[in-house]
């Protein structure tokens, strides 16, 4: 039978020598960090090409004054309008989301709460929202062309759909299922570890 | 200024923070890997440690917030104790310091058959922190604590009397 003072002093006799600090790490901080610059420059990137999308919309808005055209035109161009300026401002939101000051000197609970959080948001923009807005952008594209392929050949319009589609699902497939792999190696694992970490609190 | 005092830190607590590294995670080179990760945590935290806070409470709290975000799947499994001793290696120990690597391995043994959360309370139990010192890090009540500790100590006993 042992005595928890027993095991008090074994527990005290543990000892390292080790007191050298490398400066190399790819702790889940380093990485939310540079996640962070990638996520910045790849939203820059994405408004410049999303600007360059909204002058092309408003040029054709402007060039087909109301009426001029069916509504499946404009009802396609305000669907994507709205489905862009939303992904923008997600996508931004990220930024600030991801801004908020990671504090490791918080309780435990309070940490593991908030980073369980952001995981997730990190998680359900790879897993839901990605998906989705690829999806409306395939129906916000298909009510456009509707319009503009409507006097098309078949041959013309089988191109246009198809390269369309094929662009948006299968590039849009490849992207996702390539995060959602990293996600879970590098992200599912300390989701889990936080979630029943918590689940007892 | 930075270095020395993390120097001095480290110096005083570094067998603190890898019993609990060890306690959580139990593989040497995981065990490493997450030591270093808490070295860098704390060298970090220190740029904002206004010393609002005890200093122990702040380490303990370093180190147990990045013990919970390690993400151990994505290095190497290496064993740091063997799981079951050789008869022969056993009949070898006599002295006082072999018995006790024995007994501190079985304890480590033990201590990870409990729940994680479990692990890293026990932890701080062994340090002989106070219950309202544990609370405070873990961000619980602290009479909630005491109930909690009792169950946990129980069945680490329990654990360790039976392996």
């Amino acid at each position: 039978m042992n005595d928890f003072n027993d095991m008090v002093n074994d527990w005290k006799s543990v000892a390292t020598d080790n007191t050298e600090r490398k400066e190399v790490s790819d702790s889940l901080f380093g990485k939310l960090k540079k996640l962070q610059q990638k996520i910045i420059f790849g939203n820059l990137l994405m408004s410049i090409s999303f600007a360059v999308v909204f002058a092309v919309f408003i040029w054709l808005w402007n060039e087909n004054p109301l009426k001029e055209r069916s509504d499946n035109f404009y009802v396609g161009l305000t669907f994507m309008f709205i489905l862009l300026t939303t992904t923008i401002a997600m996508m931004w939101y990220r930024v600030l989301f991801w801004r908020t000051p990671n504090d490791i000197s918080e309780n435990m609970k309070a940490f593991a709460t908030k980073m369980l959080k952001k995981l997730l948001y990190f998680k359900w923009i790879t897993n839901f929202f990605m998906p989705v807005y690829l999806l409306l952008l395939a129906v916000g594209m298909t009510i456009y062309y509707q319009d503009v392929l409507y006097e098309a050949s078949l041959q013309f319009k089988m191109i246009a759909y198809g390269l369309t589609y094929v662009w948006l699902f299968v590039v849009g497939f490849f992207i996702v299922r390539k995060k959602q792999k990293k996600n879970s190696k590098e992200i599912d694992p300390i989701i889990k570890s936080l979630e029943e970490i918590l689940e007892t609190f | 200024m930075r270095e020395e005092y993390f120097q001095e830190i480290i110096t005083h607590h570094k067998d603190k923070i890898y019993r609990i590294c060890l306690a959580y995670l139990y593989e040497k080179e995981l065990v490493d890997d997450l030591y270093q990760e808490v070295l860098i945590n704390v060298w970090n935290g220190l740029k904002k440690f206004k010393g609002n806070a005890k200093l122990t409470t702040w380490l303990y709290r370093v180190t147990l917030n990045t013990t919970i975000t390690f993400n151990r799947n994505s290095k190497k499994h290496v064993k740091l104790f063997n799981s079951e001793l050789p008869d022969t290696f056993e009949e070898a120990i006599d002295t006082e310091r072999q018995a006790q690597e024995n007994r501190v391995n079985k304890l480590m043994k033990c201590v990870q058959k409990l729940k994680k959360d479990e692990r890293l309370i026990i932890s701080l139990v062994l340090e002989e922190l106070s219950y309202k010192e544990i609370a405070d890090i873990i961000g619980i009540e602290a009479n909630n604590v005491g109930v909690r500790i009792n169950r946990i100590k129980k069945r680490l006993l329990k654990i360790y009397n039976n392996e």
